[in-house]
C-alpha cells in the first residue's frame, strides 16, 4: 500500500463544544491505483486530505490514528520531513486554478519554483525550462512556450486547470490527491481535462485519490471507491461493483438521488440532514436517516465484507443476509405534464420494506 | 397550443467594450445576439448552455436589469423590453420574480427570514398592517414547507436547503405567475436537490406558475423541463421538447454537451450520443468566430460554417436548429455573408 490511513479521528474544540468530525477513517490507496472518496458537504472528505497533508494545526485539531505513507507514518514525522514529502512525493491539485495560482508571478515561475525543488536535486536552469514545457505538452496545452511566460489570468479556466495538472505532475510524485478537479468548469471542458488526467497517471502510473461530490466523475476516474457520511466511511467497493450493487443504505440513497437521464423524474432525496458534530448520534451516525434503522444501530456499525474488495459498515450485513440489490427508492416526482397530474401519484414511497436473500 | 405568456423577438444585447481616458469604444461584447421563442403558461422551459452563453444575461434582460440593445419581449400584451412600460405597469413587476443559485449570498445576512420576506410585501403594498404581514409570512413558510418559527432566525443559521426555501418563498410573495430559476440547487447536494425540485414542482402545479430553468447540469434537466433551449455564444443552438432533445439531438454542439455528460449508471450511458470528444473552449463573447460560432470546435463542420451564419429552422415539428447540416438553415449566399464584424 502506498497510502494507508488507519482508524483516523479528528475532532475540534471550539467555543460550542468538542466536536468530533473524522470517526475512524480507515482509507488505502495502492501504487498505480485510481481510487475515489466522495461525500456529501461537511462529510469530512476535504478534511481527510488535510490530515494527510499535515495542515491540521494539533492543538485545535486533536488527531488520533495512523497515516502511513510509502513506510512512513506522517503524523508522527518531524515537520521538516513532512516538507520533503509534500509536493515532491505527494501533489495536490486544487479545485479552483484561479485560488491555488499565484496571480502576480507567470505561469513559467511557478512551474520552474517547483521543478527547482525535485527530489535529486536543482537542475540546470535550460533543463527545468525545456522540463516544464514537456509537461505544459503533456497536458495538451497549445503553444507552451507562450503559456509558460503569461500569467494565470491571461489563461481560461480549462487552461489554468490544465496548469495545475502540470505543476501537480512535474515532479513526477508517487500520489497525486485531486480535489473536485475541473468541477468549476463547463461539462466539455471538465471532460477534456480529466482524460489529460487519466491519460497521464496512467502513463506515469501515479497513484489517485480523487475527492469529489460527483458520482459520475467517481464512476468515469476511478478503479475503487470510498463513500463517506458524516466522518466515518461507509462503504468502500471496486468503482463498478459500487455502482452497479450498492448496499450502504447510504450509497444506495445518494445514488438514488441523482437524476437520471433516463428522465423519469428527480428522485427525492434522502430525508433529514447531516448530524451534529457536537453532539453525534452514537453508533451508526446515518442511523437517525436510514429506513432501515433497528435498535443494533446504537452500537458502533460492523465492518463486513459482502464481495470481493467489497465493505460495508452496516448492521444489515453481519449476519450474512444483505437487503436486495434493488434499491428501495423512492419514487421520482413526476414531471408536470400539463394536463392535470394526479396528487396520490407524487407521493414518495420509501416505506418499502428491505427484502433479505440468503 | 395556447396563447404564450412570454414572447421574446430577436432579443439582442450587446455590451460595448469601452477604454482610455475617452471611453472610446473598441469593440462589443455579443452576450445575447438575436434570441426568440416563446413560453407556454405552466410550461418549464429550460435553458442550458456553458459559461459565457449568455443565459444568464439573457435572464437579467427579462427581469428587467439590463436593457435590451434590440428587439422585444412580450408579456401579457406590454412590451417589456421598453423600462418605461415596465415602470408604467407595476403588475409586470410583481409577476416575474427570481430565485438566484446561491442562497448564502441572496439574502441579507443581517435580516431574520421574517423581515426578509417582508421587504416585497412592503414595496408591493401587499400587506398594509404588521399583523397582516405577519400573516402573509406565516403563508409563505408553509407554502414553501417550513415551520412558521423559522421566520425568526437569520440566514446563516439555516442549512442551504432551508436558505433556498426561503428565497423561493421571497419569490413567491409578490403572487408571481412567471419564476426565472437561475440554477436554483447547483449549490447544494444531491440529497438536498431533490427536495427542491419537489417543491419547485409542486408550488408549479398548485400556483399555476411558469418557470425560465437555467441550469448546466443536464441529468437534471432531462427530469425538470418541458422543452430545452441549448445556447451557445448569445444565440439559441437547438429547441425542442425534452424527450426530443435527448434522444435525438441535432446540432453537433448538443451532441457534444450530451456525450460529455458524466453518467451513474450503463443505461444512461447508452442513451448518450456516440461519444464525441469535446474539443477546445468556449470563445470569447467579445471575439465571436465568423460564420457560425461554433465552427471552430465543430467536429462536422464543412465549407460553408466559417462563411454563412446558419438560421433556425425546423426540422421536426416543434424541433428547432441553427446548424447548416439541415435544410433550410443556411442563408442564400450573400444575403448575410459578411462575417460579423464590429
Amino acid at each position: 500500500m502506498l497510502l494507508d490511513i488507519r482508524n483516523l479521528h479528528v475532532s475540534f474544540t471550539g467555543y460550542r463544544g468538542h466536536s468530533r468530525v473524522l470517526n475512524g477513517v480507515n482509507l488505502t490507496v495502492g501504487r498505480g491505483e485510481k481510487v475515489g472518496l466522495v461525500g456529501e458537504t461537511g462529510c469530512g472528505k476535504s478534511l481527510t486530505v488535510r490530515a494527510v497533508l499535515g495542515l491540521l494545526q494539533p492543538p485545535r485539531a486533536r488527531i488520533r490514528g495512523e497515516i502511513w505513507f510509502a513506510g512512513r507514518n506522517l503524523l508522527a514525522l518531524p515537520p521538516g520531513e513532512l516538507q520533503q514529502i509534500r509536493g515532491r512525493e505527494i501533489a495536490m491539485i486544487f479545485q479552483d486554478p484561479m485560488a491555488a495560482l499565484n496571480p502576480v508571478f507567470t505561469v513559467g515561475d511557478q512551474l520552474l519554483d517547483i521543478i527547482a525543488r525535485r527530489p535529486g536535486g536543482r537542475p540546470s536552469e535550460r533543463a527545468a525550462w525545456a522540463r516544464a514545457v514537456d509537461i505544459l505538452k503533456e497536458v495538451a496545452l497549445p503553444d507552451p512556450e507562450r503559456i509558460m511566460r503569461a500569467y494565470p489570468v491571461q489563461l481560461s479556466g480549462g487552461m489554468r486547470q490544465r496548469v495545475l495538472i502540470a505543476m501537480a505532475l512535474v515532479n513526477e510524485p508517487a500520489l497525486v490527491i485531486a480535489d473536485e478537479p475541473g468541477t468549476a468548469l463547463d461539462v466539455t471542458i471538465q471532460e477534456q481535462i480529466l482524460q489529460v488526467m487519466r491519460s497521464l497517471v496512467d502513463a506515469k502510473r501515479t497513484s489517485v485519490l480523487l475527492i469529489t461530490h460527483n458520482l459520475g466523475v467517481v464512476r468515469q476516474t476511478t478503479d475503487r471507491v470510498y463513500v463517506m457520511y458524516a466522518g466515518s466511511i461507509a462503504e468502500t467497493a471496486p468503482t463498478a461493483d459500487l455502482f452497479s450493487a450498492p448496499q450502504h443504505p447510504y450509497t444506495q440513497g445518494l445514488l438514488a438521488s441523482v437524476p437520471k437521464l433516463t428522465g423519469e423524474g428527480v428522485p427525492r432525496g434522502i430525508d433529514g440532514m447531516i448530524p451534529d458534530y457536537l453532539n453525534p448520534p452514537p453508533g451508526c451516525r446515518f442511523a437517525p436517516r436510514c429506513q432501515f434503522a433497528q435498535p443494533r444501530c446504537q452500537q458502533p456499525p460492523p465492518w463486513v465484507r459482502v464481495g470481493a474488495e467489497h465493505d460495508v459498515a452496516c448492521v444489515l450485513y453481519d449476519d450474512g443476509s444483505r437487503p436486495s440489490a434493488e434499491r428501495a427508492a423512492p419514487s421520482p416526482i413526476p414531471l408536470p405534464t400539463g394536463e392535470g397530474t394526479d396528487e396520490a401519484s407524487g407521493l414518495p414511497s420509501n416505506t418499502a420494506p428491505a427484502v433479505t436473500r440468503p | 397550443m395556447s396563447e404564450p405568456l412570454l414572447r421574446l423577438v430577436d432579443v439582442v444585447k450587446h455590451f460595448p467594450i469601452r477604454t482610455g481616458f475617452l471611453m472610446r469604444q473598441v469593440g462589443v461584447i455579443k452576450a445575447v445576439d438575436g434570441v426568440s421563442f416563446a413560453l407556454h403558461p405552466g410550461e418549464t422551459f429550460g435553458l442550458v448552455g456553458e459559461s459565457g452563453s449568455g443565459k444568464t444575461t439573457l435572464a437579467m434582460t427579462l427581469l428587467g436589469a439590463y436593457r435590451p440593445t434590440a428587439g422585444s419581449m412580450w408579456f401579457r400584451g406590454y412590451d417589456i423590453a421598453d423600462p418605461e412600460v415596465r415602470r408604467g405597469v407595476p403588475a409586470i413587476k410583481k409577476a416575474i420574480q427570481v430565485v438566484f443559485q446561491d442562497p448564502g449570498s441572496s439574502l441579507n445576512p443581517r435580516r431574520t427570514v421574517r423581515q426578509t420576506l417582508e421587504v416585497p410585501l412592503r414595496v408591493h403594498g401587499l400587506a398594509h398592517t404588521s399583523a397582516e404581514a405577519l400573516r402573509r409570512v406565516t403563508a409563505l413558510l408553509e407554502m414553501v414547507e417550513l415551520p412558521p418559527e423559522f421566520m425568526h432566525a437569520f440566514p446563516h443559521a439555516l442549512s442551504g436547503g432551508q436558505k433556498q426555501r426561503v428565497a423561493i418563498a421571497r419569490a413567491l410573495a409578490t403572487e408571481p405567475s412567471f419564476l426565472v430559476l437561475d440554477e436554483p440547487t447547483s449549490a447544494l447536494d444531491v440529497s438536498v436537490q431533490g427536495k427542491i425540485i419537489a417543491l419547485l414542482v409542486d408550488l408549479q402545479r398548485r400556483l399555476n406558475l411558469t418557470y425560465l430553468f437555467i441550469t448546466h447540469d443536464l441529468s437534471l434537466m432531462r427530469n425538470v423541463a418541458t422543452r430545452v433551449a441549448v445556447m451557445y455564444l448569445g444565440k439559441l443552438a437547438e429547441l425542442a421538447a425534452t424527450p426530443a432533445l435527448f434522444s435525438a439531438p441535432r446540432h453537433p454542439y448538443t451532441r457534444m454537451l450530451l456525450s460529455a455528460i458524466p453518467v451513474v449508471s450503463e443505461e444512461e450511458e447508452r442513451l448518450k450520443p456516440r461519444w464525441i470528444v469535446p474539443r477546445g473552449e468556449t470563445p470569447s463573447p467579445a471575439r465571436v468566430p465568423p460564420g457560425c460560432s461554433f465552427h471552430p470546435r465543430c467536429p462536422d463542420a464543412f465549407d460553408v460554417c466559417p462563411r454563412l451564419d446558419p438560421v433556425a429552422a425546423a426540422v421536426d415539428g416543434d424541433h428547432r436548429v441553427r446548424c447548416h447540416l439541415y435544410p433550410g438553415c443556411t442563408p442564400a449566399e450573400g444575403t448575410d455573408a459578411a462575417p460579423a464584424r464590429h
